[in-house]
């Protein structure tokens, strides 16, 4: 999952990022709001964390032009001092999806981050099963039928992505722009590796039919295409 | 201790007034009709008294008692009328048939001028009495008679003593049952001023029982509203009414002082205790080696510092708004204050490639104000200009004895916006990169500055110049 960070404040800033990565969540992170808006506008994100008080442009309206642009309509979570009634009455109204006020434990933004991308994704469970794989998303781990699955995290992240869409085929390029940081340079040639990588670890647990290759397109997690491995001979 | 009581003040007073005023009026008509009736008494009597004393007369050389004669045994003129007649020369006496053979006290010393005397009567009613002495009446009858019988009449060797009475007893009735009545009267109309007073304050005094209820209802959001003086309150109450109203108002104004204040100091704190907590947070969320735990305690801590000062400023802020603490005017040198608030400021200015243009710190102007406040006054001002200054801008600070200026390079900054820069919360957005401040004060800081310059007694205002520049300038007389 991509999550878009836009805090003035240095140590907040860095220490939510710091933590949403140990979530295995790709951060992309900006300190003013015009730099915010130009990245929420020229990437794929599954969730914005935004402030409200920014240099050169604020975060309502930052929101408010993401509402009036987007066609998808990315989950945005304001974190912001401003903790009365009205404010928040007037950031939920601007168009976020959810307030929290500071000072908040990085636990709690992490656990609205995840119900937001769920929710992005049309799922209500903090659990996704597809065939024999389940992904805790809280946990973080991902079993496939009595197994755990050792992912690392960059791994976690393709699988909880191609999960979140499970049954869709999804492109090379929304697997790049959902699972790489801006910053992160390479190509979406790199996202073949990284798939290469989980095949290679499903099928070590029997799952490998679960994730197809839907050529000229991209890939596809998908419950149906899952057949059981055949015993091997004693 | 007993309460003063405006109905009660009103109900004594009125009435001590009424009761007074009453009695005097009661007793001046009493003595009026009192002695109006004495004196038609009085007249009444010795009207009777001519009348009785005409009758006394010669008959064929007799001295008669007309009246007795005609009339014996019946009362003349009413039964109120005692009269006797005693002969001087004799002792004789005749009396009237009211006196039922009774005698009237004869007066000591009669003349023939008529004396008017208060008696005791035989039945020991009180009467008002004429005395006189008389000298029988000759009439043309017993002239002829004499005349033909060569008789001479000796009138003045027989004068007669007359005593007419009148009794006092039906005048003392009257007189009684006019006092009763007045008494009488001056109690119902005392009563019904009571009533009427009773019920003309109770009318009165229910819009502020009215007003009291409304008060006494009040929540703690609604206890500085404005009262909403009803149409019926009275004139009198009216100016009290708005003497509370302008208390209200004022209640209203420091409330909201309070209010803005705590919600300006708590928004100060809130961002850096989140950068601290979620420093923390991190620093626990996974097993560390120590060298890593001692770097993210570290770097709390440089949260700490400054959130450690602001939490100061506040507070001392807070205690002189509210009067706990007075200023302690200090006399200070300017660039050596300005010198002090840069150094927490140099690191995030390097970081921009500013340009700095700081007074010479030796002998600077000096200024006489509480220093600590000053301190934050000048921090906050110059964080502003580092925080709103572009990449490789300018700052420049200039002081004299009476005023300090701040300018430093901002460009896209319009007066309007400016102007909105001492509101909470409003964020500057000049063409610089921004944000390289200490973090600690942004929203806020400029009108923290407004706070204390309020407080101070300076004056503060910013202007925006043709060369894209902003100046705030500090003048230490309001």
């Amino acid at each position: 999952m991509r999550c878009l960070l836009i805090e003035d404040y240095g140590p907040l800033r860095e220490s939510i990022q710091e933590y949403l990565r140990g979530q295995h969540y790709v951060v992309d992170s900006s300190e003013t709001g015009d730099e915010g808006l130009w990245y929420a506008e020229n990437h794929e994100y599954d969730v914005i964390v935004l402030d409200i008080m920014l240099p050169k442009m604020d975060g309502l309206q930052i929101v408010r032009r993401l509402r009036e642009r987007q066609e998808r309509k990315v989950p945005v979570i304001i974190v912001s001092a401003r903790d009365t009634v009205e404010h928040r009455v007037e950031g939920l109204d601007a168009g976020a999806d959810d307030y929290l006020v500071k000072p908040f434990a990085l636990s709690e933004l992490a656990a609205r981050v995840r119900a937001l991308t769920r929710r992005g994704y049309g799922s209500h469970s903090p659990r996704i099963t597809v065939g024999p794989i389940e992904i805790d998303r809280p946990g973080k781990s991902v079993r496939c039928g009595d197994e755990a699955l050792a992912l690392t995290p960059r791994e976690y992240t393709l699988l909880e992505y191609l999960a979140m869409r499970a049954g869709e085929t999804v492109s090379r390029t929304d697997i790049w722009d959902h699972v790489y940081e801006d910053s992160s340079g390479g190509s979406s040639n790199n996202v073949d590796v990284y798939v290469g990588y989980l095949r290679k670890k499903l099928a070590a647990h029997g799952c490998k039919s679960l994730l197809q290759t839907i050529r000229g397109f991209g890939y596809r997690l998908s419950a149906d295409s899952f057949t059981e491995p055949e015993a091997e001979p004693e | 201790m007993k309460v003063p009581s405006i109905k009660r003040h009103l109900i004594v007073g009125c009435g001590l007034a009424i009761v007074v005023l009453f009695t005097l009026g009661s007793v001046s008509l009493y003595w009026s009709i009192q002695r109006y009736l004495r004196k038609e008494l009085d007249a009444t009597v010795l009207d009777s008294m001519e009348f009785v004393a005409a009758e006394i007369e010669y008959e064929e050389g007799q001295l008669v008692y007309d009246w007795l004669d005609e009339r014996q045994g019946v009362p003349l003129m009413g039964k109120l009328l005692f009269f006797q007649g005693w002969s001087a020369k004799s002792g004789e006496t005749h009396r009237s048939a009211t006196l039922d053979g009774q005698d009237l006290p004869r007066p000591p010393a009669v003349t023939r001028e008529p004396v008017l005397l208060d008696i005791e009567l035989p039945n020991g009613h009180p009467a008002r009495a004429v005395a006189v002495e008389v000298l029988p009446r000759i009439d043309d009858d017993e002239r002829r008679w004499a005349a033909e019988h060569r008789f001479t009449h000796d009138p003045a060797s027989d004068p007669q003593v007359l005593l007419v009475s009148h009794d006092m007893k039906p005048l003392m009735r009257t007189l009684f049952r006019i006092r009763r009545a007045l008494v009488i009267e001056s109690l119902a109309i005392l009563l019904m001023v009571g009533v009427v007073v009773h019920l003309v304050i109770k009318r009165s005094l229910r819009p502020l029982q009215e007003l009291s209820v409304d008060l006494a209802g009040r929540g703690a959001g609604t206890i500085d509203e404005q009262i909403e003086v009803p149409a019926s309150l009275p004139a009198e109450l009216r100016p009290q009414t708005e003497a509370f109203n302008a208390l209200l108002a004022r209640i209203s104004d420091a409330r909201k002082r309070d209010r803005d204040f705590a919600l300006h100091a708590s928004h100060e704190l809130r961002t850096p205790l989140a950068g601290m907590q979620a420093i923390l947070e991190n620093a626990v969320s996974a097993p560390r080696d120590p060298a890593d735990f001692i770097e993210r305690i570290h770097r709390a801590l440089a949260v700490l510092m400054p959130l450690s000062d602001s939490v100061s400023r506040i507070l001392h802020l807070a205690r002189i708004q509210s009067g706990e603490s007075q200023l302690a005017p200090e006399s200070c040198q300017l660039p050596e204050i300005i010198g002090e608030a840069w150094q927490s400021l140099e690191a995030a200015a390097k970081r921009k490639r500013l340009e700095l243009r700081l007074p010479a710190a030796a002998d600077g102007p000096g200024v006489t104000t509480d220093l600590p406040l000053l301190r934050v006054l000048i921090n906050n001002l110059l964080d502003n200009a580092v925080r709103h200054s572009p990449d490789g801008g300018f700052i420049e600070v200039t002081c004299d004895p009476e005023r300090l200026r701040v300018r430093n390079s901002c460009a896209g900054i319009s007066q309007a916006d400016i102007n909105r820069a001492f509101d909470p919360f409003v964020q500057l957005q000049p063409g610089g990169s921004g944000g390289g401040g200490t973090g600690a004060t942004a929203g806020i800081g400029l009108t923290l500055c407004r706070e204390i310059v309020e407080v101070l007694g300076f004056s503060l205002q910013a202007t925006v110049s043709a060369d894209e520049s902003v100046t705030f300038t500090l003048e230490f007389r309001a």
